[in-house]
């Protein structure tokens, strides 16, 4: 009999942790559960509990829009082989069962990209990047991207192996150019195309002249009139893709001076302005983000756009409090939490050229609740800097995640305390179908995202709270959570094969606590998949990924119009691995949420 | 970029595989529980990766991913973590450096099949407004098979049974 000992692996401070050297048996079972043996291994299509014995579940409901998410098992990629047998990852927004509750799933053939990147002289161009990216019919899922850089020789060609989607002309892939290389990507503004993809394909990829092209130039200045090097420059457009960049001079010569060719036709909205960000690189002088609005500049003009650093106090260490009245009363520091602060400055120089500034600096408060930050006090003589703060409390802390303003002083040292307020509790008992408690169900609250236009690159380095938070139903199935304000869903998942996953979506938490009562999840249904590769053989260990659309249609509490929460995201609704015959069952709800038993009561 | 666990040194397990593929279809289950009486998650295998683990190459500041790893473990206490490595090497994660290590989240890990487990980090992650203009970051799953030290309210990289933290994404900002 083989003993392995639990091993405490060490801290990463002062190097990798030690890894237990498993002996020989320990590798050998490690290999059996892997399952990557093909043969015998028929745990995937076994029946769910919940289904199990003289329990017979019904197909899945043919009202609910389900999709299906199909990933490979990486470990048997065989680069050697045909790539149009190759498995790619492959989605179903439409998903259907055959009365028996059947599912029918096959990987389609990936179709191979190759083409040639080139300059507007037909020029091959090595070491270009081309990313072929493909947005997800699931909603709220990421999207899939491939990438890949052009090759020495021949010299410009690519060659891409992407999925086909389920409905080519509707899906388009947007093939984008681009280069790492800062300063190659100053001279050769990205390009990037929609191309419909059903089948192999050949797709030159050739950049614009400079004819068809406009140039925004300019310096970086210190407070003293110097160049400042070591900057990176950006311009963007209103959703925040990068439309050109390119790197500020270094060399003695022309230290802080810039030009960046810039595509008129790649903004999404050529009426808004674009975004220039000069962001510090690991050499830059200064730590500060520079950002100016310009309007879109026409083919063939050269637009002058000029920054300068502001002159500022030396950087100095302070310490900032997060304490609060933790729910017994008493005063408690609030642990690991995220703390940014960031602050505009600005002086005669920023005001004349018209740009912001921002300084944002980050920490975690230790277990004293204090955080250590390096920020810009403020000058000697004149006001107090006022910071912006956001305190992200960690998901299981009582204490809630907020935003403040914060008076810096000319003197480094101890700040004023922030002190967040409780999260609201949100609690229930869940229930299965036949109303008996689930026990060890995770609950998990997801943040529904606010929708709205993208926030700026500058505005985003300080981070909205969306941070997920879990818990587990006790015997009883009762749950708790402390919560930020905001809307969320919640989503049950309890032990695998016991009951189906289920989600009570659109709550709106303010800073009062919720109970929501009993809430009782769906009947389970059966769901039965087949699974093949693209020549008809079952795909093995392929993972399998069962979501159900969201509902968002317009119904009273629950639309996506007004102020309501509304949540768009697909939410997930059962996943496993195929079984070495391509084959795997899954429980599914019968119907789209959970019911609640008794209303919402507010205290 | 992938990389093992660990190595498969022994040359008794090189003798004994040809042995077990020879047989037709089956091997024959070894019961684990009698593998590993004392506690359960000292096996532990990365089976994939959403994205698949490489390089990503972020097309603008703002880009987000999101992340999730497949594993094998005979551990119900299985439990990940998601640090980012801001200073251009991989993987020495110090958490107490902000500007080298910052842990970013802690996963939900759900129960895929029998012994396989989703390590879902469901916080979309923004690598590249942590990092500087045309750094390289590093995103490391820390995967500990019996949970973590410190708990789950916890910070750092330090877990029980086996510890994986030498798979991970990069992505190149612009």
């Amino acid at each position: 009999m083989l003993t392995l000992q639990k091993n405490l692996a060490s801290s990463a401070i002062g190097g990798a942790p030690k890894r237990p050297r498993l002996p020989v048996a320990g590798w050998l079972a490690l290999l059996l559960l892997s399952g990557t043996s093909a043969g015998c291994s028929d745990d995937a299509y076994s029946t769910p509990i919940a289904c199990a014995g003289n329990v017979v579940c019904p197909p899945p409901s043919p009202s609910i829009s389900w999709a299906v998410q199909l990933w490979p098992d990486a470990s048997n990629r065989d680069i050697s082989a045909d790539p149009h047998r190759q498995l790619t990852p492959q989605e179903s927004a439409q998903l259907a069962f055959d009365p028996a509750g059947t599912a029918q799933l096959f990987f389609r053939a990936p179709a191979v990209i190759t083409g040639t990147v080139s300059d507007s002289d037909g020029q091959p161009l090595t070491r270009a990047r081309v990313v072929a990216r493909l947005q997800s019919a699931i909603t709220g899922q990421s999207p899939y991207s491939f990438d890949t850089l052009t090759a020495d020789r021949p010299s410009g060609m690519f060659s891409l192996r992407v999925p086909v989607p389920q409905q080519p002309s509707e899906q388009p892939y947007r093939f984008w150019v681009g280069f790492d290389d800062a300063p190659q990507a100053g001279i050769y503004p990205p390009r990037w195309q929609e191309r419909v993809v059903n089948a192999d394909s050949d797709i030159p990829l050739r950049l614009r002249p400079a004819t068809e092209l406009a140039t925004i130039y300019g310096h970086i200045f210190s407070p003293l009139g110097e160049g400042v090097g070591g900057m990176t420059v950006q311009v963007l457009d209103a959703d925040n893709q990068i439309v050109s960049s390119t790197s500020v001079s270094a060399s003695d010569k022309d230290q802080g001076s810039y030009r960046v060719l810039v595509d008129p036709t790649l903004p999404a909205d050529p009426r808004a302005n674009l975004k220039i960000v000069v962001r510090p690189g690991p050499q830059a002088i200064t730590q500060l983000t520079l950002e100016a609005t310009l309007p879109l500049p026409r083919v063939g003009t050269e637009t002058k756009a000029d920054f300068a650093v502001p002159s500022q106090r030396k950087t100095a260490l302070f310490q900032l409090p997060i304490r609060g009245a933790g729910p017994s009363g008493a005063n408690m520091p609030v642990v690991g939490a995220r703390v940014q602060a960031q602050v505009a400055l600005e002086d005669a120089a920023t005001i004349k050229l018209g740009h912001r500034a921002i300084y944002t600096a980050t920490a975690d408060t230790d277990s004293q609740g204090m955080a250590k930050l390096t920020l810009v006090p403020a000058p000697t003589l004149g006001s107090n800097l006022t910071y912006k703060v956001t305190v992200q409390s960690p998901a299981r802390s009582p204490f809630a995640s907020l935003q403040s303003e914060l008076q810096v002083g000319p003197s480094d040292g101890l700040l004023s305390t922030i002190a967040p307020p409780l999260r609201a509790q949100v609690s229930g008992r869940l229930l299965n179908a036949n109303g008996e408690a689930v026990a060890n169900a995770q609950v998990i609250a997801q943040p529904i995202p606010s929708s709205g236009p993208p926030r700026s690159p500058v505005d985003a380095m300080v981070a909205d709270s969306n941070t997920p938070t879990q818990t587990t139903t006790d015997a009883e199935g009762r749950f708790a959570l402390r919560l930020d304000g905001g809307d969320y869903d919640l989503d049950f998942v309890p032990i695998s094969g016991t009951a189906p996953r289920a989600s009570l979506d659109n709550r709106r938490v303010s800073t009062t606590n919720q109970d929501l009562g009993d809430l009782k999840l769906p009947r389970p249904t059966l769901g039965k998949f087949m699974v093949n590769g693209p020549t008809g053989s079952p795909a093995a260990q392929a993972k399998v990924r069962i979501f159900q659309q969201p509902d968002t249609s317009p119904r009273f509490g629950f639309a996506c119009v007004q102020n309501l929460p509304c949540s768009r995201a697909a939410k997930l609704r059962a996943e496993g691995f195929t079984d070495s015959k391509g084959r795997m069952q899954l429980l599914l709800p019968e119907s789209d949420a959970v019911q609640v038993m008794q209303p919402s009561q507010l205290h | 970029m992938l990389h093992r666990v660990t190595a498969l040194p022994s040359l008794l397990l090189v003798l004994l595989l040809p042995l077990l593929f020879t047989l037709h279809g089956c091997l024959i289950p070894i019961a684990l529980e009698q593998q590993n009486p004392s506690d359960g998650g000292e096996l532990l295998l990365v089976k994939g990766a959403m994205p698949a683990f490489g390089t990503q190459r972020a097309m603008t500041i703002t880009d987000a991913f999101q992340y999730r790893v497949d594993v094998a473990t005979d551990s119900a206490n299985v439990a990940g973590r998601l640090y980012i490595q801001l200073n251009g090497t991989c993987c020495d994660l110090n958490p107490e450096m902000a500007g080298a290590t910052r842990f970013l989240q802690q996963a939900l890990v759900q129960a895929a099949s029998e012994n396989r487990y989703t390590v879902e980090f469901r916080q979309v992650v923004q690598p590249c407004l942590q990092g500087f203009a045309g750094s390289t970051v590093y995103i490391v799953p820390v995967i500990a098979s019996g949970g973590f030290i410190d708990g789950p309210t916890g910070t750092k990289p330090a877990g029980f049974g086996e510890v994986d933290q030498s798979h991970y994404w990069t992505v190149t900002c612009p």
